[in-house]
């Protein structure tokens, strides 16, 4: 008997729908042990792939160190005291021979005209302030009876100056009073960049003349570094983690 | 869920309940199982970022191994040179003078053998109206070192004393020698500059003096004891 339509297409529905079924149910378990492979085989290349991560930001952390420590080394062996520039640790420290004298906290920092410098050294020559020195002038004959001026000695500094360096490097020492705003400070390094891009189209100030960094101290800080430094000295840059290796552009403030 | 699976069968039939399925539609349905499968195994390959990378970083187990190493050599390095620089640091006797707080310490490596209060220079400026001489009366920053030390000093008066005191500078050396007026001890470091006792006491801790360093008499006493020619002095 010939099979009616009826009845082959039914057959066929049925064979479709287990097909269908088979299909899905083929899915649903690869998925299922897919999932359930993944799991189990991921957990420990993700725990090694982790523990390598750390272990190479650790290797490199510790190669930083080693280059600064080296360089340092270096400077520590003369009797001179210079300065350690720590842009990971935000702070300023006057050391001598690997003893630190006194330290002071580093507000922010900018690069203008340089790129960051890795664990570098700098010779300053001359320090400079931007306005000339108020220094108490003394009145020939007034000797003994003189009132002493008791003033506190780093009241006396300006708190903004530049340490002139060999190779036309500039390490410019700035305030920001803690009265300022971030606002205020943004507006003046602004201010500060344009300046130096004006002067650089001018042709008064060369990029190549080897860059200048801006350190901000607070008021009192930068005065009284001022105060402290003797007028030649080194100073030794710490690299922030990943700067050497990998320079922001030049103008960054960080 | 349920209306999920009325749409997945809706796709496999073609959209008419009716309908048989398609071929190419059954087909394109093991595909897509298979592919879904393949890519649940290895996800990393479909997914190219951070997860891919620390895979591959992490790979080998030897590259752990060599990580492994390289932090603990790179750590004992680190340590060696730590330890240097320590030892930079002379193990005999130094004298440290902070002319911001004014204080002067004498220090071995790491101790603190003694401290006191001293006062330092005043940062003023003379000018001789006379001769147009201008002194400045700043205590020298930096690294000096003791050139000689001794009991009773005299003060032999510079020109600038005179000056100030507004009196004409004796061409006799004889009268510029004053006693008693350095304290009982002085050590010297060089270009004129001391490290001495004082008759006014009430302004030790200030920055008041003409250059020279005046110490507290116990301090003194103490630096003088400790201080031989060489001895390092770092002024700050």
């Amino acid at each position: 008997m010939k099979p009616t339509r009826s009845t082959t297409r039914q057959g066929r529905e049925k064979g479709c729908g287990a097909g269908s079924f088979a299909t899905a149910g083929t899915f649903v378990i690869c998925l299922l042990m897919s999932v359930a492979c993944s799991r189990g085989g991921t957990d420990r290349p993700a725990k090694e792939a982790l523990e390598a991560a750390d272990l190479a930001s650790r290797v490199h952390s510790l190669g930083e160190t080693q280059r600064a420590l080296e360089l340092e080394s270096r400077t520590a062996r003369s009797d001179s005291p210079y300065l350690v520039v720590d842009f990971p640790a935000k702070r300023v420290e006057l050391k001598a021979r690997g003893r630190t004298l006194r330290v002071h906290a580093l507000e922010t920092y900018q690069f203008i005209v340089t790129r960051p410098p890795g664990n570098d050294a700098w010779d300053v020559t001359e320090k400079k302030p931007l306005r000339p020195l108020q220094r108490t002038r003394l009145a020939p004959g007034a000797g003994e009876d003189a009132p002493v001026d008791i003033t506190w000695g780093p009241e006396r500094m300006p708190s903004e100056f530049d340490l002139l360096c060999e190779g036309g490097r500039v390490l410019e020492i700035r305030a920001s009073p803690a009265s300022s705003s971030r606002i205020v400070r943004g507006l003046r390094a602004a201010f500060a960049r344009l300046a130096e891009v004006l002067l650089r189209m001018s042709g008064r100030s060369s990029p190549a003349e080897g860059g200048r960094i801006r350190l901000w101290l607070s008021n009192r800080e930068s005065r009284v570094l001022y105060w402290s430094l003797p007028e030649k000295l080194p100073v030794i840059f710490r690299a922030a983690p990943g700067l050497a290796a990998d320079p922001p552009a030049a103008g960054q403030k960080r | 869920m349920e209306k999920m699976k009325a749409a997945i069968w809706r796709w496999v039939r073609g959209g008419d309940p009716g309908r048989r399925a398609h071929h190419w539609r059954r087909r394109a349905s093991w595909g897509a199982a298979l592919v879904l499968c393949l890519l649940s195994v290895n996800p990393g390959a479909a997914r190219p970022g951070r997860a891919s990378g620390l895979r591959a970083a992490a790979a080998e187990p030897q590259d752990l191994r060599r990580l492994r190493a390289e932090a603990r050599k790179l750590e004992a390095e680190v340590e060696k040179l730590q330890a240097a620089r320590s030892r930079l640091f002379r193990s005999r006797p130094a004298i440290l003078v902070d002319t911001v707080k004014n204080r002067i310490c004498v220090v071995q490596g790491e101790r603190v053998l003694a401290c006191g209060k001293c006062s330092t220079g005043s940062g003023a400026e003379l000018t001789d109206t006379a001769t147009g001489r201008r002194w400045v009366f700043d205590t020298p920053r930096g690294y000096f070192s003791a050139k000689g030390k001794i009991s009773n000093p005299v003060w032999r008066r510079p020109d600038w004393a005179f000056v100030e005191e507004g009196v004409p500078v004796p061409r006799n050396a004889a009268e510029r020698h004053v006693a008693e007026v350095l304290g009982d001890y002085a050590i010297g470091f060089g270009d004129g500059f001391f490290i001495h006792g004082t008759l006014y006491t009430r302004l030790l801790g200030a920055n008041v003096t003409h250059g020279c360093i005046r110490a507290d008499d116990d301090i003194l006493e103490k630096i003088f004891e400790f201080a031989q020619p060489g001895t390092p002095i770092w002024i700050y």
